[in-house]
């Protein structure tokens, strides 16, 4: 259980801080950005950890209030390593693009938005909807699997969410980042 | 729908300015609206009639800061297509020719209908990679865009500047022009007056960037704009360029009234069959041909028949 915990975490955290770099996009006119990417990452991931602890708490609460506690931490692990392969077949191919875009090349680079971030952008949310479909086929109970829905339903709207706390943000919602807040990269 | 060529831009529409003077004259929302609902753009119309307006005019404060939100998210996709990076790879081989010729310096690059000015700050912000004696200046019609721009230079301290003015009549002569996703914006007989003003500028060489028209350019510009912008306009607008894009013969065409200027299209294919997203029509006066192809390299192989 220790284990799937760590891999779940470590994949909304990526998750939240990807989010938080999309959700900051568009509203910084600047140049020199890796310190507002980076400030970014960190709101994201932040607002990751509030998914991380109410994911936890909804998952305890669900075990510990079962009428057979074991069953119910044995369906969780089954349905949670499932869910874990799917987003990490994802993380992983979003990771690769990343290494590919680092190539010193403009047309790699544009390749890798075109045919890689785009799409991969597009289909975050099918891919979450996958993951909770094949955890089903772990056949959980029906608290269990309630539970895992609500897990990754909650995971969809997360960057809709992160656009709205942005925009309201001070040194994302100056429409083009000439907020005195924003530091400039040197 | 309209065929491609009629379709309207809203960001065309909803500022107009006196072209002597470049003063800004009030736009009748109700006319905007109107326009676009006889061209069969109802979503465009509903944008329009949606924007808030002093009187019957739309108001002009609501659509400059429209206006710069929307070129603040059209950034994010030449950040993504590393256009800064894009355009310094044919700059350099301009400016190389110029100096082997003789041109004397200082050079200066002119970004036509420059916006906020990201092509402009980004080689200035890559100054180092430049060569000596050159200059950046972006020039626009809007002053709102143009004062923006030069807030954001001054804001990182980047050595360019901007002018809210018309190019083709600038005091000072200009050396090299670009421009990105304006040339779409000339259709008929305004697109050979474009370049026909080259020649008469002195200006040595241009290059000029747009969205390539392919078979993928409508859903790819549709897919993109719809996963990366916030802004309705942008997202219709952005659309509504990629299929107003010129074919490439229709720009070669325009762009031989460029007088004294051997014209040729750079940068369209990946591969025989993966189309670029962006093209670029390059002019170079008749005496810096040669020197420029050979400052191009290996990018040679991008450049088309230069005639």
């Amino acid at each position: 259980m220790t284990a799937l915990i760590c891999v779940m975490y470590v994949l909304v955290t990526l998750d939240a801080a990807f989010s938080g770099i999309c959700a900051a996009s568009g509203r910084n006119a600047l140049i020199r950005k890796r310190g507002y990417y980076l400030r970014s990452m960190w709101h994201g991931t932040l607002w990751g950890q509030a998914a991380v602890l109410l994911g936890l708490v909804l998952v305890t609460v669900t075990v510990q209030f079962s009428p057979n506690r074991l069953q119910a931490m044995a369906e969780t692990q089954a349905a949670g390593w499932r869910m874990a392969t799917v987003y990490s077949i994802y993380a992983v191919v979003v990771m690769s693009t990343f290494l590919i875009r680092a190539w010193p090349s403009v047309d790699v680079r544009s390749i890798t938005s075109t045919v890689g971030f785009g799409p991969l952008t597009l289909i975050r949310p099918v891919v979450i909807i996958l993951g909770i479909v094949y955890a089903a086929f772990s056949r959980p109970g029906t608290s269990i699997l309630a539970v895992t829905i609500a897990l990754g339903l909650m995971m969809i709207p997360f960057r809709v969410f992160l656009n709205v706390v942005f925009a309201r943000l001070p040194v994302y919602g100056d429409p083009c980042g000439t907020s005195q807040e924003v530091t400039t990269d040197p | 729908m309209p065929h491609p060529g009629t379709l309207l831009e809203i960001s065309d529409l909803i500022v107009d300015f006196d072209p002597t003077t470049l003063q800004r004259i009030p736009v009748p929302q109700d006319t905007v609206t109107q326009r676009l609902r006889d061209n069969g753009q109802r979503r465009a119309a509903d944008i329009v009639a949606a924007m808030p307006t002093s009187g019957a005019m739309l108001e002009t404060e609501f659509v400059d800061q429209l206006l710069i939100r929307v070129h603040c998210e059209m950034q994010r996709l030449s950040e993504e297509f590393q256009h800064g990076r894009r355009v310094l790879e044919l700059l350099l081989p301009m400016l190389t020719a110029l100096r082997k010729q003789g041109v004397r310096p200082p050079f200066r690059v002119v970004d036509i209908g420059c916006g906020t000015g990201y092509v402009i700050r980004w080689l200035a912000a890559h100054q180092a990679e430049l060569p000596e004696h050159v200059e950046l200046l972006g020039v626009d019609f809007n002053s709102a865009l143009v004062a923006r721009a030069t807030q954001l230079a001054a804001a990182e301290d980047l050595s360019c500047s901007f002018l809210a003015d018309n190019a083709f009549t600038l005091e000072q002569p200009s050396t090299i022009f670009l421009s990105t996703g304006v040339i779409h914006h000339f259709r008929g007989t305004d697109l050979a007056a474009f370049f026909q003003q080259h020649a008469q500028t002195g200006v040595q060489a241009f290059a000029h960037f747009d969205f390539q028209p392919t078979v993928f350019a409508p859903i790819g510009a549709w897919l993109f704009h719809w996963i990366r912008m916030r802004e309705p306009l942008s997202l219709h607008d952005g659309v509504v360029s990629a299929r107003r894009a010129h074919h490439a013969t229709r720009l070669l065409e325009a762009a031989r009234n460029a007088e004294c200027f051997r014209c040729g299209m750079y940068s369209r294919w990946v591969t025989p069959g993966i189309p670029r997203v962006m093209q670029a029509v390059v002019g170079i006066r008749d005496q810096l041909v040669d020197g420029f192809r050979q400052a191009l390299g290996v990018r040679d192989r991008r450049l088309e028949e230069l005639s």
